[in-house]
């Protein structure tokens, strides 16, 4: 049974972004990649599920971007995927779009189980999944913070975080599921992992193969930096605290 | 087309806050398109939810509940939605941004075919033709227009960002929606529990005031118990970062971060945490913000509209009992 | 009394194995053949067990296997290190040797006189008197030497590893073993060829002679049955000894001595690379299983004597962690039994290893040169390659890869330390007399960005022509190393050799003692060498040329303590206390100090990793410096700057912790 991990790359956490001069787009040249820190925590969940050997036996992770995206790619390797797939894409697809790709690709390998970040570290949006659910008409589970695969790989028994707090639900398979942060701690691609990555196999998908997909319906078309907030004031004492809380009417 | 509906689901009664700011949202939205703004509730809660939502300014309340639709799940819900919109023309769908939202909105824009934007900020320009939206991304440090292009689009909206409505003195109409049969079933997900912490104090994400924790108060058995008799002196909510949840101090909901949520209440008091980007991206928007930490170079002052370096051990116990003297 | 009158009365001389009948001669020999088998065995198992590791080539020169054994195995001079136990050991040591020699004296005497025909042809006369009062001697020393062993282990609670039921025991063995010896001798002098009237030589043996006089009153029956019994306790008693050698902490006495000879002494804080080639065609990074180790570890393992002078000077072992460096190693030669059943999880847990802080006390004070720290970090890079950091040391691993720098911070960010200072990058000055290597910490850490400005402004009082890399400089690659991630470690370490090279610099100074360590010792492995030098010695260097002139005297009570990295790993001891005094600091020593120095505990790269089991080790070192009651902790290291003021902090302590380069800076004449 595979299950299939959609992983999208982002720029480095550390890295500082800045606006191109023109504000219609970002600085990226010289900007570092790294794997989407959640779709992270959706590699390592499924490499957990392949080895607690509970009927997964492999992992696929694919992602819908241009070459560029391949070191990625080869990061989900090195921390223990079978295979990498990648849907040769320009970068500016909408959500839609890529949910749409994942689709075909969803079609075509045919898992039991599809994971994926709930969000992307730059984006934000978090749409994908849920569109690739509505898409294939399968059910879907977000933000798990814990993930159990029934006997025989029917169903997932999921934790779902929930603004009301954590709420269970069954979902019988196949059904995507999004990965939140204290779903796992995802493990160190290094050196070794690294080396067995170069020898497994990576498949590149053109995207014309997977349907016609027209032009991106949602794009960014200015950015612009945060607006700066004035200086607070610092207080020496509980007593002036009280004071300035005070005079602003919120005591 | 020029209409916009408001989705609120799953409906409770009273209604939430930020339930009531995306009222205002599509209001707004209506506003520009010079249409109007219709409220759609769904859950077993709607019909219990309509008279308040009547009295919000929109044309027209629709409610939806029964089969398939007792406990929200985002199959039921987007689909009840899809079903509703199959003979009606809206220009713009929007809910509030929430873990539900987050999940139904987006596969409702892909049963429809639509393009979406997540947590807007405020409507940049808004008609026939384009809709662009404000956005903020990479965790909240730069702000994005977004273009959405097509008869129909959907958004979620910031409940913080946008000011709920006056209550209305006319009516809006109420009106029952019934979903043809079988268009909310959904064999593929079961509900089986929530596991919710019970709270006396407000909902983090309607209070006015919010109390926050961090590492430095050191956990349950310390310093967080003092930090609960400040935020019951103010009335606020409690807050926590996701050091605070990871580490079991206090449950998920109370998370306050880019991956938890974002609020921004009238006054954010951040005590023992030192502000990490992330954390920072959840409250940056309160109006005023008060900062407590021992450190003096701790990243949360430069964001403070008051900070006091103090230790907190001494600092909170003194401020709640001036707040509980000054409360009477 | 001369010899010569005694050689007159009677041949000095003695029966060999007198009332000892052919049943238990043959019961001797028999028993020696078992035993020697059976210690055989046990030595040749462990030998096909080293056989099982990695071949390491190396010769080995004899001259210098020679000297080493006769400093370490011989003279035993890092026993010496605890003057008590030295001694007391020497005397078991010397004891047993000479003991044996007599004993071999013994066998030789009998079978060449049965090979000659002829009775008393060297174990006689001068000879005899003399063989036999050194006997006496050294058998005193030897017990002397057991019950200082014994009264220690009962008194003094430090000896608490070394107190176990088995320590007893083997030195219950050679008590009973070395007094069965003397009261025989005892019972033969007073019974054999008309006793001690008739061979008043045997005075010579006085502790014999001593018992024989006490045992004068028995019949000489009970004289002969008990001499019989006691001779073949003392005989099957040692037998057994030989046999247990191999499989008992005892077996040091054999491989020890092997083991330190071949041992070739390698700096504490130079960890032995990898070559990527080997990892990539064995599939194997860092040690998994036991014959993962080299032959030579696996032997060095062996040696092991069990006295836990490792485990008492580690500060993880001190704090309650589940670190004992010696546990880790008799873990790594028990579970070599286990064939290639990985050494990770039950046997020796994830835990132990990370709360190594690479201190390297353990590599100093074992007494036989075993590598603890270097196994240690063998086990950690097996952890590393297969993914299993997690936590704040992950991200630190990931940020120095990516950013250049621990903290993640922005490279672009590298010089705002200097923003207003005009400090000259290479690019203004190509030729300095200096490079000033900054560090990661030293730009990004805001107490660590104080010492560079401090060390930048004391440069240019003593008007030294300097220069730093600018934003250009990148993390050494000392966290990723010190973690386990030699990949990382190389990433980072050969761009920054290939620029140094490019730069054509000569002198390297620096205010990180790891940056120190790693750009002296390691580098030149990479292909670069550089002459380093630690800011304190710079600082001392150029007070004594008259270079740098210092006003006024600082005039507190210091404690300085000693980075790790600095004392121990490179032997910087007196630079520091130098600069500190040139700046009037009155200097008062902690109990650790020096090259005995205890660790801050930020070491190994524990600086990015949670501190969730035991006590706090840094608040256990700034206890220790506490107690001085100084007005002020000098550090050398921004780590142990960072760990000390964070303890002083949590105590409420006033004693300030700063750089000796601060100190030194506000004594600059303006």
């Amino acid at each position: 049974m595979k299950v299939l991990v959609t992983m999208k790359r982002t720029p480095q956490r550390d890295a500082r972004i800045r606006v191109h001069r023109d504000g219609r787009a970002l600085e990226l040249d010289g900007v570092k990649y790294d794997v989407n820190p959640f779709d992270e925590l959706a590699v390592e969940e499924a490499l957990r599920l392949r080895d607690a050997g509970a009927g997964v036996d492999e992992v696929v992770v694919v992602t819908v971007g241009p070459e560029a995206a391949q070191p990625q790619l080869v990061s989900a390797l090195a921390m223990g995927a079978d295979r990498a797939l990648r849907v040769d894409a320009p970068e500016d697809l909408d959500a839609l779009q890529i949910a749409r790709a994942l689709r075909g690709v969803v079609e075509r390998e045919k898992p039991v189980l599809v994971l994926a970040g709930k969000l992307a570290y730059d984006d934000e949006s978090g749409q994908v999944p849920a569109m690739l659910a509505g898409l294939l008409g399968w059910p879907q589970a977000s933000q798990a913070s814990k993930i159990a695969l029934s006997a025989g790989v029917a169903s997932a028994r999921v934790t779902c975080e929930v603004d009301a707090g954590l709420e269970e639900v069954e979902v019988t398979l196949p059904a995507v599921i999004t990965a939140d942060l204290r779903l796992n701690e995802p493990r160190y691609a290094s050196l070794p992992g690294i080396m067995k990555a170069k020898k497994k196999p990576q498949d590149v998908i053109p995207l014309a193969e997977l349907g016609d997909f027209g032009a991106p319906r949602a794009r960014v078309i200015r950015y612009r930096p945060l607006p700066p907030k004035p200086a607070g004031v610092r207080v020496a004492s509980v007593a002036a605290l009280v004071a300035a809380l005070s005079e602003k009417k919120l005591i | 087309m020029s209409d916009v509906l408001v989705v609120i689901g799953p409906a409770t009664s009273p209604l939430r806050k930020a339930d009531r700011a995306a009222v205002g949202f599509g209001r707004a939205a209506a506003g520009a398109l010079g249409g109007h703004c219709d409220v759609l509730l769904v859950g077993a809660g709607s019909a219990a939810a309509a008279e308040e939502s009547a009295a919000l300014g929109a044309r027209r309340v629709h409610t939806a509940s029964g089969a398939g639709l007792e406990t929200y799940t985002a199959e039921g819900f987007a689909a009840l939605v899809a079903a509703f919109l199959d003979a009606r023309d809206y220009r713009l769908i929007a809910a509030a941004t929430a873990s539900g939202s987050r999940e139904y909105l987006p596969r409702l824009a892909a049963l429809i075919d639509a393009p979406m934007a997540s947590d807007v900020l405020a409507i940049e320009s808004l008609d026939d033709e384009r809709a662009v939206f404000t956005r903020a991304v990479f965790v909240g440090n730069l702000l994005a227009s977004v273009e959405l292009s097509g008869p129909r689009v959907l958004a979620t909206c910031r409940a913080s960002a946008f000011d709920t409505p006056e209550t209305s003195s006319s009516k809006s109409a109420i009106e029952a929606f019934a979903p043809p049969p079988g268009a909310t079933a959904h064999d593929g997900k079961r509900f089986v529990a929530l596991h919710q912490a019970k709270s006396e104090r407000p909902d983090l994400k309607e209070a006015s005031i919010v109390v926050s924790v961090g590492r430095g108060t050191r956990g349950p058995a310390d310093g967080i118990p003092l930090c609960e008799r400040l935020a019951d002196a103010f009335g606020a909510a409690l807050g926590a970062t996701r050091a605070v949840v990871d580490a079991g101090w206090l449950p998920n909901e109370y998370q306050v971060g880019q991956t938890g949520k974002i609020v921004a209440p009238e006054l954010y008091v951040a005590i023992g945490l030192s502000g990490s980007i992330q954390h920072i991206a959840g409250m940056r928007n309160s109006k005023t913000i008060v900062a407590i930490n021992k450190d003096p170079e701790a990243p949360i002052f430069e964001i403070a509209d008051v900070g006091l370096v103090a230790d907190l051990f001494d600092a909170v116990p003194a401020l709640t009992a001036a707040v509980e003297s000054r409360r009477g | 009394m001369s010899a010569l009158p005694l050689l007159a009365e009677a041949v000095v001389a003695r029966e060999i194995l007198w009332n000892v009948p052919p049943w238990a001669r043959a019961l001797m020999y028999v028993s020696f053949v078992v035993a020697a088998a059976i210690c055989s065995y046990g030595v040749f198992e462990r030998a096909r067990l080293w056989r099982r590791g990695r071949a390491s080539g190396g010769k080995i020169c004899p001259l210098d296997a020679l000297r080493r054994g006769l400093r370490l195995a011989v003279l035993q001079v890092k026993l010496w290190r605890s003057p008590s136990a030295g001694a007391s050991h020497a005397a078991v040591f010397w004891g047993f040797i000479v003991l044996f020699i007599g004993t071999c004296i013994v066998a030789v005497e009998e079978w060449g006189a049965w090979m000659l025909g002829r009775e008393h042809w060297i174990f006689t006369g001068t000879f005899y008197l003399v063989a036999s009062c050194a006997l006496e001697v050294f058998g005193l020393a030897f017990l002397a030497g057991l019950v200082v062993a014994l009264l220690r282990r009962r008194t003094d609670p430090r000896f608490r590893p070394l107190s176990r039921r088995v320590d007893f025991a083997i030195i219950a063995l050679f008590l009973v073993i070395g007094a069965s010896g003397f009261v025989v001798e005892g019972l033969r002098i007073a019974g054999a060829g008309g006793g001690p009237a008739a061979n008043d030589f045997e005075r010579w043996s006085f502790v014999g002679w001593l018992l024989a006089g006490a045992f004068a009153g028995l019949g000489a029956r009970t004289i002969e049955i008990a001499h019989l019994v006691l001779w073949l306790v003392h005989m099957e008693l040692s037998m057994l000894f030989v046999a247990l050698l191999p499989y008992s902490k005892l077996r040091h006495i054999l491989f020890a001595p092997l083991w330190v000879s071949i041992a070739e002494p390698r700096p504490s804080g130079k960890y032995a690379g990898v070559s990527l080639e080997a990892v990539e065609e064995s599939g194997k990074y860092g040690v998994a299983a036991a014959s993962d180790f080299t032959r030579r570890q696996l032997m060095s393992f062996d040696a092991c004597t069990e006295c836990a002078r490792c485990q008492s000077v580690c500060p993880a072992h001190a704090t309650g962690k589940p670190l004992s460096p010696m546990r880790v190693v008799l873990d790594i030669a028990a579970g070599s039994l286990a064939g290639d059943a990985t050494l990770h999880g039950e046997r020796i847990a994830a835990d132990t290893l990370w709360a190594c802080t690479s201190c390297g006390a353990c590599v100093v004070e074992c007494p036989v040169a075993i590598d603890q720290l270097g196994a240690i970090v063998d086990l950690r890079r097996h952890l590393v390659g297969e993914g299993e950091i997690r936590g704040s040391e992950q991200k630190a691993l990931r940020s120095v890869a990516a950013a250049g720098n621990p903290w993640g911070m922005p490279a672009d960010d590298r010089m705002a330390w200097a923003e207003g200072l005009d400090v000259p990058t290479l690019a203004d000055e190509p030729a300095p007399e200096v490079l000033f290597w900054v560090g990661c910490a030293g730009a990004y850490d805001r107490a660590g960005q104080k010492v560079t400005r401090a060390l930048v402004e004391i440069l240019r009082a003593a008007r030294v022509r300097f220069a730093v890399l600018g934003k250009k400089e990148r993390c050494t690659g000392d966290p990723a190393r010190r973690m386990g991630d030699e990949f990382t470690f190389l990433e980072l370490a050969q761009p920054n050799v290939e620029m140094l090279a490019a730069a054509k610099v000569r002198r390297v100074v620096t205010t990180c003692p790891h940056c120190f360590n790693t750009l002296r010792n390691e580098y030149p492995e990479l292909g670069l060498a550089l002459d380093v030098v630690h800011h304190t010695q710079l600082i001392d260097e150029l007070v004594a040329s008259g270079r740098l002139v210092l006003a006024g005297s600082d005039g507190r009570r210091v404690a300085f303590h000693d980075p790790c990295y600095l004392a121990r790993h490179n032997g910087v001891v007196d630079a520091p206390r130098a600069a500190l005094r040139a700046a009037g600091a009155r200097i008062a020593e902690p109990e650790h100090s020096g090259e005995r120095g205890f660790c801050c505990g930020a070491g190994g790269g524990r600086m990015w990793m949670e501190e969730d089991l035991g006590s706090r080790i840094n608040e256990e070192r700034f206890r220790q410096l506490e107690v001085l009651s100084p007005q002020a902790v000098a550090v050398g290291c921004p780590f142990c700057r960072t760990m000390l003021h964070d303890a002083a902090a949590a105590k409420g302590s006033a004693i300030v912790v700063e750089d000796v380069a601060e100190v030194v800076a506000r004594r600059l004449a303006r």
